[in-house]
């Protein structure tokens, strides 16, 4: 390592031809992946099995920020959702919309008194009830995928919209 | 040339040292925070006399007519209506809890114009245990303060309800 050629080598590998250029080239980079992360997307882990089979725990996905063009919310999103202060986040699947009256019998999802099918759920819950809610104008339903767990170990419950910071695209 | 570049690097200094000592009243909410998170946390091995004489210290940081309503999914909810209430709950937890670690994330401290009132949105980490064994709390909360005779004391804490009715 003491070959002055050697160091050549690495100094050239390390900053290039031009130092101040790479250092220009650092700074731009870190700016452009704080600002993404701050105001496009950002990365979640998962932690726990409630979005199994569609996200496992500790699986790392990314979530697009919602801000006002994001486009509306719809039945079947995988939202992130802000539930201490972006210290802990909820990963969920969106159910029941504003507006809509949300119900939940054995297990299957009852919306405006109607049953709707959910492709995304591989194990089911006998016993998951919900009484009948009317949902506020800015108000969501959400839940996890895995209703083999038990209710009460499980978020399943209303969120309103500027709780839900992000959008996770699968 | 010379003169320009002094009187700039004068002007960074004070500036950079005003704001590095400055002792406004949102720095000085933030301390009682760091306090509350210093005399509220123990650890396992730590004696009772020691935990509950730093715990009493608490009071000083509280008005007499405090309340707290702390809401904790899956554990219910628990009002307090004055500052002898809090102390109590202090002992017993000090009391019968091992060891536990209080810490206040991202405070965002807002002094009002009249510069009597104020409040904090902060996340509340609680590690309940050493090790292992510990569990993890997040609630966020809403801390308001009083100035009274001077002196800011906390009038009420409450848990902020994000998800649910």
């Amino acid at each position: 390592m003491s070959d002055p050629q050697s160091w050549g080598f690495l100094r050239r590998f390390l900053v290039g031809k031009h130092p101040g250029r790479t250092l220009m080239r650092i700074v731009v980079l870190i700016i452009a992946v704080v600002a993404f992360y701050k105001w496009v997307a950002f990365p979640v882990r998962a932690s726990g099995d409630s979005m199994i089979p569609t996200i496992q725990d500790r699986q790392v996905v990314l979530a697009w920020r919602m801000n006002r063009f994001s486009p509306a919310l719809k039945r079947g999103d995988l939202v992130v959702i802000n539930y201490a202060g972006e210290r802990q986040l909820l990963l969920k699947r969106i159910l029941g919309l504003p507006g809509e009256r949300f119900a939940m019998r054995n297990g299957a999802i009852f919306i405006n008194g109607e049953i709707i099918p959910e492709p995304y759920v591989q194990f089911q819950a006998g016993d998951w009830n919900r009484a009948e809610i009317l949902l506020e104008a800015d108000e969501y339903f959400f839940c996890g995928d895995n209703r083999s767990m038990g209710l009460a170990n499980h978020y399943a419950t209303t969120v309103k919209r500027d709780r839900i910071m992000g959008k996770v695209k699968r | 040339m010379k003169r320009p570049v002094l009187a700039l690097l004068v002007l960074a200094l004070t500036v950079g040292g005003y704001f590095l000592t400055r002792d406004d009243d949102a720095a000085i909410l933030t301390r009682q925070l760091r306090r509350i998170e210093t005399m509220g946390s123990h650890q396992s091995g730590e004696g009772q006399i020691p935990r509950q004489a730093r715990a009493a210290n608490l009071r000083e940081l509280f008005t007499p007519d405090t309340s707290l309503l702390i809401r904790i999914p899956d554990h219910g909810e628990r009002k307090l209506s004055n500052r002898e209430e809090l102390m109590d709950v202090v002992r017993q937890v000090k009391a019968g809890v091992d060891a536990m670690r209080l810490e206040f994330l991202d405070p965002k401290v807002t002094v009002f114009a009249d510069r009597r009132v104020a409040e904090a949105r902060t996340t509340l980490r609680a590690t309940i245990g050493e090790n292992a064994n510990s569990q993890q709390l997040f609630v966020e909360l809403k801390v308001q303060w009083r100035r009274e005779d001077g002196n800011w004391a906390i009038e009420g804490i409450e848990t902020i309800r994000t998800v649910g009715r």
